[in-house]
């Protein structure tokens, strides 16, 4: 059967996956691939590599994307069969199947504009400047019921749709890092304090769905609550009843909305690494703990409606010579107008006040065993917190550098409910240029659509100071 | 062997990198060939609607009313079923042309024409043989007058021409003469008046012995003499005694002779005419009516023109004064002058009342007239014969009456056969009846004729093979004349003339007529009529008791059909067809339509849904026949109790497949009494149905 509107449905839902491939988030396996900068974005205190300068190329020092969903493109379309062998099927109730009570589609975004990095005896100081983003969106699995299975087997009870949730915001940090080594370097910690300047934020505090069927049928009750802020170069429009028409841009320029200083925010990053023995090594960290103060160009909105649809009074509808004789077609489009109402947002319901925006929170903690020089294995589990959403990383790596050029890391990594994510990491130094290249599952890129998730990291660094040292660096580090 | 692990491991590493990244899959994210088909099935249910539906609401019509208690009753009105303008009735004429009327101009009179002779003594001396001569010598003298006797030959005396003609012929008159004696002695004379024009003797006379101062008179006929104007009088004889004693002989003393022509009614000649009066002529115009029968008493003309032509072959002139003393406008009678030259003499009769009956031998179609002859004087002698005709054309032109009062006659005419359609119940069918329903035949009636109608009514069921494709059943090839006892009735009649219309009404109900079978024919049945109306059947018209019409004078017969909603249903079948899109269906799977309901109505209501092409006229199956309503109770006092159901329509996967298939539905449903046919159900417009409809559906989306 056709139908374009479930197609834009669940294409939307397509898109926003797809999105997250264009952002990232940080690779689990580049925290211990070995002489690579890098790491320091994870851990302040942890620096795989020891040269003495590091420099980020201006935005090519790294360029991160990933796709985290708890189901993924396959589920929800494939190649069908017989006649529709060549084409792509939407298969609502396979991805039903795929589903959990909650999912969620994340999607980051990370672009470093400027990073340097030097040492100096046992401290290690940074500054970088990079644009990030972050988009979450999430929707119960009642929704996708309710689109499957329709509410006839729910009479008398409430279908709860869950909420839906699309969280996205951009800012711009300014981050000074510092780490310092200590105990006769065994232990080495860090910090990195971070200024955020916001440009733009959408965040859904609230958007909750229920269908209340009658046991007779007699009545629908739709309720849905809202509550949702935005900041953005936008105005809101008001039909000539007071009732939100749409969203229009503002007369601000690219470059005011660049330059957007008016949101403040603040994080910092903590860190440590401690050498347990000459082979053991244990390290831990928490990134971005903070939160941006959107104050500037605010659009807030309450709203919660209720409307029982108890179809149309047809009274007046049976007798076509009656003076007060209404077409039924005409009773339907009122009422269908007056649901339509009741669910837009009116003038009073909107307001312009400061929201702020948590940054999401991310825990490492992990641990390195050296076989020799060249080689250890690693484990890390990393903790992804945002707005009470909760997610995982296990990842167990084997790291080796071989010929002192060339960095090799493999992985496999538990995200989630996931398990079968194979990583690769790849390093190669020609002097003080570094080219490298990660992804927590390479797997991912043999058949996108069956991916859950993935991610890859490519960037160019600049490494000076690192031949002298390397050896008794290294030593020391690991 | 560490190096050669790590070697290894860079072997392994290298080739997964490689086939992962040559064997990169994107066929399955190539949203280009996302194909339409969607494995969606959900089941929804969703209120339709609700709905509080009375009684009166039930009835989609706005031929409806609310009767005692209020019950519904349908109601049907047709107005001017059967219509009769005055034209239709009667034929009245555009124009009347009457015979033309035709008289001999008759005898004229010249007057009296007068001639007198003054003969002296000297001249009559002169005049005679000689012998008194003598006499002159005493002239101036007294001396007796000598004794003379005369005995001719005549002695001719010229009286003078008569200038009033040259010659006639006398159908009447006198002449009469005279003899006046100044002599002094007394005279005697033997004479005649000699017609010297035609050579004949009028007539001849003697005076005898006229003393002297003496006048002597004589008189003739002169009827059937023909005279010219040369009169002569011719003295035969003249006598006297003379005088014993001396008298004055004088010679002027005269013997006047005097001559008249009295009362002279001349036939013919060559006379100058007098201005005069002949006799005209009385008499009566017949009015000729197109209905033979017709005999109108009286009449007020809207509009007409009187037009007058005399056609004078005489060289007579003048008018003809006509009177038409029967014909009053403003009160006054038609008076006219009727040029003898012909020209026409128009008089205007708008407004005009005629009297056709002033004539007791005749009392209608009469129009008295009466008129004679005024001459006017000739300007010369001029030809004249009493025979010559006058003629005078006389017709009425642009005629239109206003009213006529009379004997309009014994006539029927018949009613144009005609139908009507009782619309009201065209979409219910079965077997049920209408326990009280009346039928009224309002008469409006302005036309001054008693009539009599007889109308027959008679409702035709559809035939058989028609009424099996029907999803409304009718009482197939069923056949019911409307009967009625008395079947004729009488057209009301207004008192006269100015009462206008008269109303009546003749109502057919279950005590007079058969109409309860009557009206249960429908659906799809037309009442048929015809008929025929006798006018002045049974009816003595006289002058006190006539017909009438005037211009606006109609007679008309509306319809109206009463049809109390009391009804005995075995079971009333009604239809309903609405345009659909079949397609609307296409991701239906399967129906069910919830009927939440409290009926305060005492009938069941089952439905039925046929799914048809209206342009191929085929019909793609039916839904399943399903009860939708349930009949509400009667308690002990005869009211009704609403009865609370529920009941579902469904339509199945093949049924929806039908339905995709039409471009209409019919909704027939069948309206079912619990109690039969013999138990009255009364819908009231109060009563009350309180509908919920939910509709639950799979879709296959």
């Amino acid at each position: 059967m056709k139908n374009a509107h479930i197609k834009t449905v669940i294409a939307s839902l397509i898109l926003m996956s797809s999105i997250s491939n264009l952002w990232a988030q940080e690779s689990t396996t580049t925290y211990f691939i070995k002489g690579m900068p890098q790491s320091n974005f994870m851990n302040p205190a942890l620096h795989n590599d020891s040269s003495k300068l590091v420099i980020g190329i201006p935005g090519m020092s790294g360029a991160y994307y990933d796709f985290n969903a708890g189901f993924t493109v396959d589920d929800l379309m494939h190649k069908g069969t017989g006649m529709l062998t060549d084409s792509l099927v939407l298969d609502p109730v396979k991805f039903r199947g795929a589903l959990s009570s909650t999912n969620t589609v994340q999607q980051h975004f990370s672009l470093p504009i400027l990073y340097v990095g030097f040492r100096n005896k046992n401290s290690f100081f940074s500054f970088g400047v990079a644009e990030k983003a972050m988009a979450l969106f999430s929707f119960d699995k009642g929704i996708v019921d309710f689109l499957i299975e329709g509410n006839a087997d729910y009479m008398g009870k409430t279908q709860d749709l869950g909420n839906l949730n699309l969280d996205a915001f951009q800012y711009r940090e300014y981050a000074f890092g510092y780490s310092h080594q200590l105990l006769n370097n065994k232990l080495t910690i860090g910090l990195k304090a971070k200024m955020l300047f916001g440009k733009f934020a959408l965040q859904t505090e609230q958007m909750h769905l229920t269908v209340e069927t009658a046991a007779d049928g007699s009545y629908l009750n739709l309720n849905s609550a809202m509550k949702i802020n935005l900041s953005a170069p936008l105005n809101v429009e008001y039909d000539s009843e007071g009732y939100f028409f749409g969203m229009k841009s503002d007369d601000s320029s690219t470059k005011d909305y660049l330059m957007e200083s008016n949101n403040k925010g603040l994080a910092i990053d903590l860190g440590a690494v401690y050498k347990l023995t000459p082979k053991l090594t244990f390290s831990a960290s928490v990134i971005d703990l903070g939160k941006i103060t959107f104050e500037n160009k605010t659009v807030n909105l309450s709203h919660v409606s209720s409307k029982k649809w108890e179809g149309v009074d047809f009274s007046n509808s049976i007798d076509k010579g009656s003076d007060e004789y209404v077409k039924p077609s005409d009773l339907f489009e009122s009422e269908i107008n007056k649901v339509k109402d009741s669910f837009r947002p009116a003038k009073s319901e909107f307001s312009s006040e400061a929201f702020d925006v948590t940054i999401p929170t991310k825990i490492y903690l992990g641990g390195t065993y050296d076989l020799n020089k060249q080689f250890n294995f690693g484990i890390l589990d990393r903790v992804f917190m945002y707005d009470g959403y909760r997610q995982n990383t296990l990842t167990l790596s084997a790291n080796a550098m071989f010929l002192n050029f060339l960095s090799l890391t493999g992985s496999y990594s538990f995200v989630g409910n996931t398990s079968n994510n194979l990583g690769l990491g790849l390093g190669i130094r020609a002097g003080f240029l570094q080219i490298y290249a990660v992804s927590d599952n390479v797997i991912a890129y043999h058949d996108p659509s069956k991916a859950e998730f993935a991610n890859t990291r490519v960037g160019v660094s600049f490494l000076f100071g690192r031949k002298k040292v390397l050896k008794a660096k290294e030593e020391s580090v690991q | 062997m560490f190096f050669k692990m790590k070697q290894f491991l860079l072997v392994i590493w290298s080739i997964l990198l490689i086939v992962v990244l040559n064997g990169c899959n994107l066929d399955n994210l190539d949203f280009s060939n996302l194909s339409d088909e969607v494995n969606l099935s959900p089941s929804l249910v969703a209120p339709l609607g609700n709905a509080s539906i009375t009684g009166w609401d039930l009835f989609r019509t706005g031929n409806k009313e609310k009767g005692p208690g209020g019950l519904i009753s349908l109601v049907y009105r047709q107005e001017n079923l059967i219509n009769y303008k005055l034209s239709d009735l009667v034929n009245l004429p555009n124009e009347q042309r009457f015979s033309s009327l035709e008289k001999a101009v008759g005898d004229i009179s010249p007057g009296t024409i007068s001639r007198k002779k003054d003969i002296t003594l000297s001249e009559l001396i002169s005049t005679l043989d000689g012998e008194l001569e003598s006499i002159r010598l005493y002239s101036g003298m007294s001396f007796p007058f000598p004794a003379y006797s005369y005995p001719g030959p005549d002695v001719l005396f010229d009286l003078g021409q008569i200038s009033d003609f040259t010659f006639v012929s006398v159908n009447e008159g006198t002449l009469d003469f005279s003899l006046e004696n100044k002599f002094k002695v007394p005279v005697t004379i033997t004479g005649s008046l000699f017609d010297s024009g035609n050579k004949q003797e009028i007539t001849d006379f003697t005076f005898a012995n006229v003393a002297p101062g003496v006048i002597s008179k004589k008189s003739v006929s002169l009827a059937g003499h023909k005279i010219s104007n040369k009169i002569e009088f011719r003295m035969k004889t003249f006598e006297t005694a003379g005088s014993i004693i001396p008298v004055n002989i004088n010679m002027d003393d005269y013997l006047r002779i005097t001559f008249d022509l009295k009362g002279l009614k001349i036939s013919s000649g060559n006379v100058k005419i007098q201005s005069q009066v002949v006799d005209g002529s009385t008499g009566a115009l017949s009015f000729v009516f197109p209905e033979p029968n017709m005999k109108a008493f009286s009449a007020i003309l809207k509009k007409g023109t009187l037009k007058l032509t005399a056609k004078n072959t005489t060289k007579l002139t003048g008018n003809v004064n006509l009177s038409l003393t029967e014909i009053k406008k403003s009160g006054s009678s038609i008076l006219a002058n009727i040029p003898l030259s012909g020209n026409v003499t128009s008089i205007d009769l708008s407004g005009a009342e005629i009297n056709f009956a002033s004539d007791a031998a005749i009392p209608f179609n009469q129009i008295p007239y009466s008129y004679s002859v005024q001459l006017e004087n000739s300007a010369g002698y001029v030809d004249f014969t009493s025979t010559d005709a006058l003629k005078m054309d006389i017709s009425i032109s642009d005629l239109e009456f206003q009213s006529v009062v009379g004997d309009f006659g014994k006539t029927i005419i018949q009613i144009d056969p005609g139908n009507f359609e009782l619309e009201v119940l065209n979409k219910l069918g079965e077997d049920f009846k209408v326990a009280n329903p009346t039928l009224s035949l309002l008469l409006h009636n302005s036309i001054g004729i008693p009539a009599e109608v007889n109308l027959n009514m008679t409702a035709n069921g559809i035939p058989a093979e028609v009424n099996q494709n029907m999803t409304t059943k009718s009482k197939q090839g069923h056949f019911e004349a409307l009967e009625r006892n008395p079947s004729a009735f009488i057209i009301p009649v207004p008192n006269d003339i100015f009462s206008g219309i008269a109303n009546g009404t003749i109502e057919y109900n279950k005590q007079n007529s058969n109409i309860v079978n009557f009206i249960a024919m429908p659906p799809n049945t037309k009442i048929s009529y015809s008929g025929e109306i006798a006018f002045n059947k049974g009816n003595v018209v006289t002058s006190l008791n006539p017909n009438f019409i005037n211009a606006e004078s109609a007679f008309s017969v509306d319809i109206a059909m009463d049809l109390p909603m009391e009804l005995q249903i075995n079971s009333l079948s009604f239809s309903d067809t609405s345009g659909i899109s079949g397609k609307n269906f296409d991701k239906v799977e399967s129906a069910k339509l919830l009927i939440n309901s409290k009926n305060g109505i005492p009938l069941d209501l089952d439905m039925q849904m046929f799914f048809i092409d209206t342009i191929s006229k085929q019909q793609y199956g039916t839904s399943k026949k399903t009860r939708m309503l349930s009949a509400a109770k009667k308690d002990a006092s005869g009211n009704y109790i609403p009865l609370e159901s529920q009941h579902s329509f469904i339509l199945d996967k093949s049924e929806i497949e039908n339905l995709r298939k039409a471009n209409a539905v019919v909704f027939s449903g069948t309206v079912i009494s619990p109690l039969g046919e013999n138990e009255v159900v009364r819908i009231f417009s109060t009563s009350k149905i309180e509908l919920n409809l939910v509709m639950k559906s799979t879709l296959n989306l």
